[in-house]
């Protein structure tokens, strides 16, 4: 649906004047902005008369594309989620109202504020824009660290499911069944699997994971970093994941030797976290979940490519990711020889 | 019969002018897509280039272990056996296997991505195929 057509605008203005308890709200732009394959962005541009929110507001409407994933979140669980680590001083951008109810724009959205910034993680790693790379990676380790602070005891959010008792088997079984029911042979992956089996760690006490914590999932402009985006994958798990999933060789975006995220080194990224955190990583740990991360982006890549080859969706970057699942492999092979030798 | 240049020119200038030329008019958020097509295009070079050996040594080397089959086969045998934890505890076949997947995996990688094989050390395999 169109969000920018005329009846569609108009629901949206009066969606908004009651949300924001104005007396009238008047749509001076609404446009897509770029990225998101799971889910839309809008930059929203509001002259608001009345209310808390009077003035000329800029704000971004989120609400799922046309693919959605199995493992997305839906909208009011974001908004939960956003709302919760906002409160508690993740930097994101402050979600403002919600509308779980698709009679507005045809579909749940939210709406929050908009932050400066880009999340072009291409331009991020290469230095175009971010500033210091150190620092860039210091200040990351810092929200991670703050948000790793929650817990599911004090910190419920409805609509996320129960942390489980085992974060390392919740991942991995949906990961191996896709394997094992994929009709094509992923040797490699079944290593991977048969490794990750048998070498789980004792379990973690649950933590509020990002759950695709990553360079391209943050805001950057000229000065640094500005906000966390992108909670749709959020949920109670094992902090061990987040930061070995920012340590993913795609997510260096061709920078391959600065393994943080294209940033840093791993080990100058884990000892940014661990003076935010107060909390050691153990490097086996750490590198049990980056098995895993391998693992999941492998499946990731599959399932993409499958969006193409079987779905029909015509996108290159979808079909280029049938070829990505090589990389994997070969973080799979190269960390569980590592882990052998190491045992 | 064929007039030249042949293919592999062909693509490469293509791919040179694409990505020297072109892309830099492009808007900013729009370059990475001119990247992405030089990406596919290259793969389909390096693939081009190596025509069938690399198949018909996978093959081979699958042989070797499981018996024979076709590469498609050899590959689901292989990949059920070490589901069934066949490869769990070390053996000389677990060793064997091991080389194979490192020897499939850095070939599919000289195709697909050989910058993030020479990133990890790995663009001159040694003779078994293992770093």
């Amino acid at each position: 649906m169109a969000l920018d057509a005329g009846a569609t605008r108009a629901r949206l203005a009066r969606f908004l004047c009651d949300a924001a308890g104005a007396r009238a709200v008047d749509i001076v732009e609404l446009r897509q902005l770029a990225g998101g394959a799971v889910q839309e962005n809008w930059l929203l541009v509001a002259q608001i008369a009345g209310g808390a929110f009077a003035g000329r507001q800029k704000l971004v409407l989120r609400t799922d594309a046309a693919t959605s994933l199995s493992m997305s979140s839906d909208r009011a669980t974001e908004f939960a989620v956003q709302r919760l680590v906002h409160g508690a001083g993740v930097t994101v951008p402050e979600p403002l109202f919600l509308c779980p109810d698709a009679t507005v724009i045809g579909k749940p959205f939210f709406v929050m504020r908009w932050m400066p910034g880009v999340a072009a993680g291409e331009r991020i790693v290469a230095g175009e824009i971010g500033g210091s790379r150190a620092v860039l990676a210091e200040r990351l380790a810092q929200e991670l660290a703050k948000l790793h602070q929650l817990r599911p005891t004090g910190d419920a959010v409805g609509g996320l499911a129960a942390p489980s008792d085992d974060a390392a088997e919740a991942r991995l079984a949906p990961l191996a069944r896709f394997i094992a029911g994929h009709g094509e042979p992923h040797p490699v992956a079944e290593w991977g699997i048969r490794w990750l089996r048998r070498h789980r760690p004792p379990p973690a006490a649950p933590v509020l994971c990002h759950g695709d914590f990553r360079t391209g999932n943050y805001l950057a402009d000229e000065a640094g970093f500005t906000a966390l985006l992108d909670w749709d994958f959020a949920g109670w798990g094992d902090p061990d994941e987040d930061i070995a999933w920012f340590c993913l060789g795609y997510w260096r975006f061709g920078a391959y030797q600065r393994e943080a995220g294209g940033l840093v080194p791993r080990a100058a990224f884990h000892r940014a976290y661990e003076t935010a955190s107060g909390r050691a990583i153990d490097p086996a740990r750490a590198r049990y979940w980056e098995v895993m991360a391998a693992l999941r982006w492998l499946v990731i890549a599959l399932e993409q490519r499958d969006r193409f080859l079987k779905g029909g969706e015509r996108s290159l970057k979808l079909l280029l990711n049938g070829r990505r699942p090589a990389e994997c492999e070969l973080e799979i092979l190269r960390l569980t020889d590592q882990a052998d030798e190491a045992a | 019969m064929r007039d030249r240049p042949d293919g592999a020119a062909l693509l490469d200038f293509a791919r040179a002018a694409l990505l020297g030329e072109l892309a830099p008019l492009l808007p900013a958020e729009r370059r990475q897509e001119a990247a992405h097509i030089a990406r596919a295009m290259a793969i389909a070079a390096r693939e081009a280039a190596a025509g069938d050996a690399p198949l018909r040594a996978c093959r081979a080397a699958l042989a070797e272990l499981l018996g024979e089959g076709d590469l498609d086969t050899l590959l689901r045998r292989l990949a059920a056996a070490i589901r069934a934890g066949d490869y769990d505890t070390p053996s000389p076949q677990r060793a064997q296997v091991r080389r194979l997947l490192w020897a499939v995996t850095v070939q599919k990688l000289r195709e697909s991505n050989p910058d993030y094989l020479a990133a990890s050390g790995l663009d001159q395999p040694s003779q078994n195929g293992s770093p």
